[in-house]
Formats: structure tokens, sequence, C-alpha cells
């Protein structure tokens, strides 16, 4: 009587949730670069390449091979995920009234995420911990033994998991094993990289010397 | 162990659904640019530009432009987001312009973007960066039993060369004639920081008194120096075309004089003020045809001045005009004797206008007579305020009886009021109320035997947008009363000295409520929107019942019901079905009309977007009728046509339209059938 009862409600709330989910995501997010070789698997379709202007529904998987980079934007408010080669991530939202309420689901891999803080929110989920953020920079790494990474660049990221929480902010690294309590770090020997790729806000000027050497010089500004 | 599982489960769903949990936030603005970012230097190559829709806006109504190219029909556009791949792409500047509908059909502010292509090599000299389009369109249209047919075909061009702005424009069409003013266009515009020289068909705009828009085929010019802009613009708005004649040289068709037209505007920009003055002159040319009747001779001067602070919060723009027209200039320039003769010598004239027959012909057909009454002045003031979510705005203007601008033919003369409005935005924007008045007094001069008319109007109008999941809702009434003072039966002289009795009262007021009601509902995995709306207006004649016999009622009463149901599936297909009524009664009974019309429309997509295929049937019947007749007209329109995207930045477009005819009751009308085939080629560069 009980598990029927159970079952019942499970039904009743589950339902509907699906129903939402089902309604309100689509396109939540788009592929607005792709470098290299990446696939994505959407529903029950098989793996197909991932290719630029590729609309992302909720639920859909992405995986980036050896040099591969793959930058995302979200519909809603223009938050940016860049994912570096060799990740692995499931996508998840939910288009609500205040916008789509964000959620990466990544088992291996490194993502820089570009928070709107007029968004509706936005969650890592790893297998060893989960990132909530409401609007900031910052990178995550998960590797091999799901161990979690991040580092903090601009903002605050709540980082825990079911033993203990930390807030890792500008200059801290915060990291999470399975079962163990996150710890906060001061950032050391850590190379950002998500200006790197064509995306980023600098301008080439080539100019000849005297000898007319064709030289490059890279601006880098600051919005 | 139950309750145990119960609150396991509790928890779990609360902490997947937590994650979804979060406040706060902004609702999605219409569109947003994802990609490229404002101000994005981006390597050479394709460029993807992609923009978020928000859900309240029409699909179907976006339109997006890429460096003033349209390039809709190449975008692939989606339930949430539109792309664009562009190639090829010129090394400088790009300018993305997106628009589109609400699903009220209210046009949204446009949303503009820039971004820059960077060279992989240092330029050795300037190189052009142009697209532009060509297109080619025939039709063949045979309407009511007489071909109508006709083609055209055109290109445009937009782009850079070094620092010049340059655009180009052509549009050839068969229905160009000789007897006729000219149908064909073509333009060119070069526009740099210091400078701006456009030849061929140009469209000046200095002084919404003066000259707005007007087509000219000339030169216009342009120079900046600092605060300093001096604008100019020479040609011809009106090209002769000879009248025609018979054999006792009488004017079977009335000619056109070709008309000149010379613009200047000086005009100093001190932030955060602007003023100019404009000067405009044209003048028919007298020996351009030999059978036409009024040549005119016109002078428009007056200045303006535009206030913007606060960013463009406070905006206040002052326009004033006076004008001088002479209707006709055949009988040549009056010496000052001959005024003097005209007035029997009692008034003094100080020139001798003779003298300056080259700035204006002055004879007894010049106004205004007298300069001194202001009857040729015009003068508009409008203030904007843009403060705490109120968008304010207040104006008001004169125009003068007498005051004409040739380059300004369409503007309503003799009258003089103001207006009074104000849109609030509330609730992050879902609610929007609007409030506007006015108070015009037409033909306030009183001049000729029309009395003058008060045109008194007041309009409110709620607006809700909640978002999704909930109906929008608009409503809105307008009360519009016009009142000439007249409240008896007058007597009135006719031309051939019999006395008779007219009835010029007017009284009358007309009210209009407009409801609206649309809803998004998505079911059987497709997205349905409902439109439900209602018009209905009436308008009361207090002198109905002693109105003479002749006189037709004022009264009217007219109501329009609608009601739409838009689809847009999974798969590519969008479907839209509508039903409408109207019935108005007019004259106080004297004409009945109703209306009722039903339609399908169907689009669908094929190969990614690339065919597009689509077709409508439109059923239509009315109903008239009137103290002597009636007559009912059926109407049935059958369209089908497709657009295929090729390679290249190529499409073709093919639709077909079949409409019958048939009507009873008519003696002069029977039936026939409508027939239009559209064909078009267009090619983006």
């Amino acid at each position: 009587m009980i598990k029927s009862r159970l079952a019942l409600c499970l039904l009743l709330v589950v339902l509907p949730a699906f129903e939402i989910v089902g309604q309100n995501a689509k396109e939540i997010a788009l592929v607005i670069k792709v470098t290299g070789g990446a696939q994505i698997k959407s529903g029950a379709d098989a793996w197909q390449p991932l290719v630029n202007g590729r609309r992302l529904n909720s639920g859909d998987i992405v995986k980036t091979e050896e040099g591969a980079f793959v930058a995302i934007a979200f519909t809603d408010d223009r938050s940016i995920l860049k994912i570096r080669s060799k990740s692995q991530f499931q996508l998840e939202g939910e288009r609500g009234e205040l916008g789509i309420k964000k959620r990466l689901l990544m088992t291996i891999g490194q993502v820089w995420a570009k928070i709107n803080p007029k968004g509706a929110g936005y969650r890592m989920v790893t297998p060893s911990g989960v990132a909530a953020v409401r609007g900031t920079e910052f990178y995550t790494i998960v590797d091999a033994d799901a161990k979690m990474t991040v580092i903090g660049v601009t903002g605050a990221v709540s980082v825990f998991n079911k033993v203990d929480s930390v807030l890792v902010t500008p200059g801290k690294t915060g990291t999470v094993e399975r079962g163990k309590a996150p710890l906060l770090t001061d950032t050391v020997d850590f190379v950002p990289w998500a200006d790197d790729d064509e995306t980023a806000d600098s301008i080439d000027i080539e100019f000849q010397d005297a000898n007319g050497v064709k030289k490059k010089l890279r601006l880098k500004y600051q919005k | 162990m139950a309750h145990k599982k119960n609150a396991c489960i509790a928890t779990l769903l609360f902490a997947s659904l937590s994650l979804f949990a979060q406040e706060s936030g902004i609702p999605s603005p219409p569109f947003l640019i994802l990609t490229p970012e404002q101000d994005q230097i981006l390597p050479p190559g394709e460029v993807l530009i992609a923009i978020s829709v928000a859900d309240v806006i029409d699909p179907a109504s976006i339109v997006l432009y890429l460096n003033e190219r349209e390039v809709t029909s190449s975008a692939v556009v989606s339930e949430y987001v539109l792309t664009f791949a562009a190639k090829n792409l010129a090394r400088g500047a790009h300018r993305i312009v997106i628009a589109g509908k609400n699903r009220q059909g209210d046009q949204l502010p446009p949303l503009r973007g820039m971004f820059f292509i960077r060279s992989d090599e240092a330029p050795a000299r300037p190189r052009p960066q142009f697209t532009g389009r060509v297109y080619a369109e025939g039709r063949y249209e045979n309407i009511c039993r007489q071909n109508e047919s006709f083609a055209m075909t055109g290109a445009e061009f937009n782009g850079r060369y070094g620092e010049l702005d340059v655009r180009g424009r052509v549009f050839l069409t068969s229905l160009e004639d000789g007897d006729a003013q000219p149908r064909h266009r073509f333009s060119l515009d070069i526009e740099h920081d210091l400078f701006r020289v456009q030849a061929g068909d140009i469209y000046p705009r200095y002084n919404d008194l003066i000259i707005w828009g007007k087509r000219v085929r000339g030169i216009g010019a342009g120079v900046n120096a600092g605060p300093f802009t001096l604008e100019a613009v020479f040609g011809q708005t009106q090209r002769p075309v000879e009248g025609a004649v018979d054999a006792t040289t009488s004017l079977l068709r009335r000619g056109a004089y070709g008309q000149d037209l010379i613009g200047i505007r000086p005009s100093l920009n001190f932030r955060p003020v602007r003023f100019g003055v404009t000067l405009v002159k044209i003048r028919d040319d007298l020996d351009s045809i030999a059978n036409g009747t009024s040549p005119s001779d016109n002078v428009v001067v007056g200045p303006d001045v535009l206030l913007s602070i606060d960013r463009g919060r406070i905006e206040l723009r002052a326009q004033a005009a006076v004008s001088l027209l002479t209707h006709d200039t055949s009988v040549g320039a009056f010496s000052k004797d001959d005024i003097k003769d005209m007035f029997s010598a009692a008034v003094e004239v100080p020139i001798d206008p003779q003298k300056y027959e080259k700035i204006l012909i002055v004879n007894d057909t010049t106004v205004p007579l007298n300069l001194k009454e202001l009857t040729s002045v015009a003068t508009a003031v409008n203030l904007k305020l843009h403060y705490y979510r109120n968008l304010l705005r207040l104006g008001y203007k004169m125009i003068g009886s007498d005051y004409f601008s040739l380059a300004n033919s369409w503007l309503r003369k003799d009258i003089r009021g103001f207006y009074l409005s104000d849109r609030v935005r509330l609730l992050q924007n879902k609610l929007y109320l609007d409030f506007s008045m006015e108070r015009y007094r037409d033909n306030f001069s009183r001049q000729g035997v029309k009395p003058a008319i008060d045109l008194n109007s007041a309009t409110c109008a709620i607006a809700y947008y909640p978002g999704k999941g909930l109906p929008n809702v608009s409503m809105s009434f307008r009360s519009y009363n016009r009142n000439n003072g007249v409240t008896e039966i007058q007597l009135d002289s006719l031309t051939y000295g019999a006395i008779d009795t007219t009835d010029v009262r007017e009284d009358s007021r007309q009210r209009d409520i407009h409801f609206q009601i649309g809803y998004q509902a998505p079911f059987f995995n497709a997205s349905h929107y409902f439109v439900l709306g209602i018009i209905a207006a009436i308008k009361d004649d207090p002198y109905d019942a002693s109105r003479l016999v002749g006189y037709y009622s004022q009264e009217m009463t007219s109501n329009v019901n609608m009601l739409s149901w838009s689809s847009t599936y999974p798969f590519p297909l969008r479907t839209t079905l509508s039903f409408s009524t109207n019935k108005n009664v007019l004259g106080g009974g004297a004409s009945d009309f109703t209306y009722q019309s039903l339609s399908a429309f169907g689009e669908y997509k094929f190969w990614q977007n690339k065919l597009s295929t689509f077709g409508e049937i439109r059923l239509t019947q009315s109903n008239n009728t009137t103290w002597t007749e009636a007559i009912d007209v059926r109407r049935n329109l059958a369209r089908l046509g497709a657009q295929i995207v090729l390679r290249a930045q190529q499409s073709v477009m093919l639709e077909t339209c079949f409409i019958t005819f048939s009507a009873t009751g008519v003696a002069s009308i029977s039936a026939y059938t409508d027939t239009i085939l559209r064909m078009r080629y267009e090619k983006l560069f």
C-alpha cells in the first residue's frame, strides 16, 4: 500500500517535471565555435559531428577529441562555456520565466565558464562535487579519478559535496575528491587558456620593419 | 521504514529540483546577439551570426540585415535562435540589425550590433569591400480581365573603399513610361567622415515642415567642418511630361512641367544643441512643355533646433518655416506698378518684385498676399522625456492655410493644436499603460465657406504580457470628436444665384474599443498560439433625426471579430488558420455591409530549410445592402508557392495565385478569375 502510494506520488511529481523539461528544454544553448573534432549525442540519436551553429537541447552530450576546442553560448543570457580537448559533458537546462536554469554534468575534461550574473543560475555537477554560481568566471578541471578542481577568476563559486563546502574566490583554488571535504588553497602555476582561442579580445597588427620583414604585433584589450 | 523511504525520495527530489530553484534573474530581452560580441574583432573566414529570439517574437516577422542588406532568407530561424553563416566578409566594420514583431503584431525596436574582420595581411592599398544583391522579378497579372503584367530588375551594393562608405542602387521596371513620372530608380552615395556626395534619386530630409523624403533626381552633397555642416541638393522633382490636345487645341490631358529644386541647409552642432536653417526653392520650368496649366514657383525657409541632454532622455525639437508660392507663373512677374494697380494704389510696395523674379516670380496668384497675417507660417515643437519608465511626448503644431512647400506637398494645412502621450512600462516591462490625447482645430483660419472643425481625441490602452504559460491581453479605448460649431441648417448662395439650404452641422462622437487576447499553448509536441480580437466602433450623430433629405446621417457602427490559430511543429511545418467577420452599418442604416473571411495557410520546409513551400486558401464573402440594392460578392483565393535557396547565396521564388470573383445584384459585374504568377530570382554577394 505504502509502495503504491509512493509510486503514485513519484509519478505525480516526476511526470509533470518531465513534461516541463520537454517543453522548455529546447535550444537552451548554441555552439558558437568548434575547432578540431567534437561530437554530440542527442537523445537516442547516434554520435554526430558537432558543427558551428548547432542548437543544443537539454540532455545533449558533447565530447571533444584531442586538440579540439568548443565554445557554447546559452541562449537566454549569453553565458559562455569554453571546453578544451578530451572533455565530456551533458548539458541540462530548463527555460523558466527568469531565464534558463543551467546545469553541466561533467565527467572529465576542462571547462571555462563565464556566467551572466543576471541569469537564472548555473551549476556544474561532477562525480565528486558541485560548483554553484550566480555570476562569475571560473575554470573547472575534472580528471580521470573524478577529482574536481575549481579555479576562481572573478566573483565567487560555492564548491560543495555531501561532506562540506568552500567558497572559491579570485586567486583561490577549490579541490574536491569523492567522499572528502573540499579543500581551499591559493592558485599557483595555473595558466589561463580561455583567451587563447580565436574569440579572444585581441587585435593583430602587421607591419614591416626597415628591412621589409613582416612582423605581427598582438594587442590584447580588456573590456 | 516507509517513512525513511519517503524522506529519502523527498530529499532526492528536492535536491534535484533545487538545482533549478534559484531566484532572481531577469526576463529575456526580445533579441540577444549571442555571437559575435559587440565590437569583436574576428579573423577572416566564415562568421557565425547567432541571435537568441524570445518567445514573445513572431518567428515569421523576423528580419536580419547584415550591412543594410536583408539576409533573412539565408538564415536558419528556429524556435529560439536565428543563425546565419556570413561568408567572404571584407576586412573592416560590419553591422548587424535584427528586427521583428511580437505576437500581437507590434513592431519591436530593432537590435543593432557591430563587429570587425581583421586582416591577416598588411593592406598595401585600400581594397574595395562590397556586399550587395541583384534580383529580377516577373509578374504576370490578369486582374479584372485586364493584363497588368510587368517585370523588374535591380541591384544594390554597399561597401567600403578605404575611408569611404559607398552605396548604390539601380531599379528598372517595364512600367517605365515617358508619358508619366519616372519609375526607374538609381542612386550612388559616397560618404566620408568629412563629406558626403549623392547622385541620382536622392531623398533629402532637412526639416520635416519643408523637405522630408521628397525624391529629387540630381545631386546632393554635404560637408562637415568641425561643428559646422553644410548640406545642399540640386535636381528635378518632376520631369516634363507633355500634355495632350485634340485638333481644336482643347486640353485632353494636362501635362506636367519639369520641376527644379534647390535646397541648402547650413547647421551648427554644439552638443547638446544643434541649430540649422533650411532654404528650398522649387520652380516649374515654363518652357519644358507646351500644354500644361498653372506652373508654380515656391520658396520656403525656416530654422530648426534640437536640444538633446542627459543621453537623449530629454529631447526638444523645434521647427518653423515660412513659404511664398505663386500658383501660376505663366503671366510672369508683376512690377511695382502692376501691384499698385491691383490694389488701387492703396498699398505701398517697398521693392520692385520684377527685379527679384529669379528668386520668386511674384504676381496676383502669389500667396500670401500679406505676410503680416502669418497665414503662410508653419511651426512644430516636440518634447520627449524618457524618465522613470515613462516615455512622455508633448507637441504643438500650427500649419497656416497659405503654407505650401512643394517639397513636402502632403503636409496637412490649416490646422493647429497639440498632442500629449505617455507610455509607462511596469512589472519588468510586462505591463504597458498608454495614454494620449490630441486637440486640433482644422480649417482654423476659416478661409472660404467651410467652418472650423475641432478635432479632439483621447486614447487609453493597457497591454499585459506576463510571459510563457499565461495569456497576453491588450485593450484600448479611443474617443474621437469632430465639432464644427454649426448648430443650425443654413441658407447658402449657389453659384448660379439661387438660394438653397445646406446641412453642414457636425458634432459627431466616435468611440472605438479594441480587445485582444493571445495564448501560447504547447500541446501535441507543437507550439500553438491562439489570438482572439474584437474591435467595435460606434459613431453618434446628434443631428440624425433632423437631417435634411439628401444629407445622410453620420451615424455608424462597426464590429470586427478575429480568431487565429498559428502552430509551429517540431518538424519544419508552420500553419495558420484564421477567421474574421465584419459588420458595418452606415448612414443610420442606409448601408449595411457584412463580411466574412476564412483562411488557412501552411508552410513546410525541406532540405534543411533550403526549400520552403507554402500554400493558402482564403474564402471571402460579403453582402452590401442599401436602400436601393443588395449585392453579394464571393471571392475565393488559392495561393501556392515555393522558395529555394541555391548555392552561392542565390534564391528563386515562384508563386501562383488564383482568385475567383462572383457577384450577384450588380449588372455590371459578373464572374471572372484573376491570375497572378510571380517569379523572382535573387543573388546576394
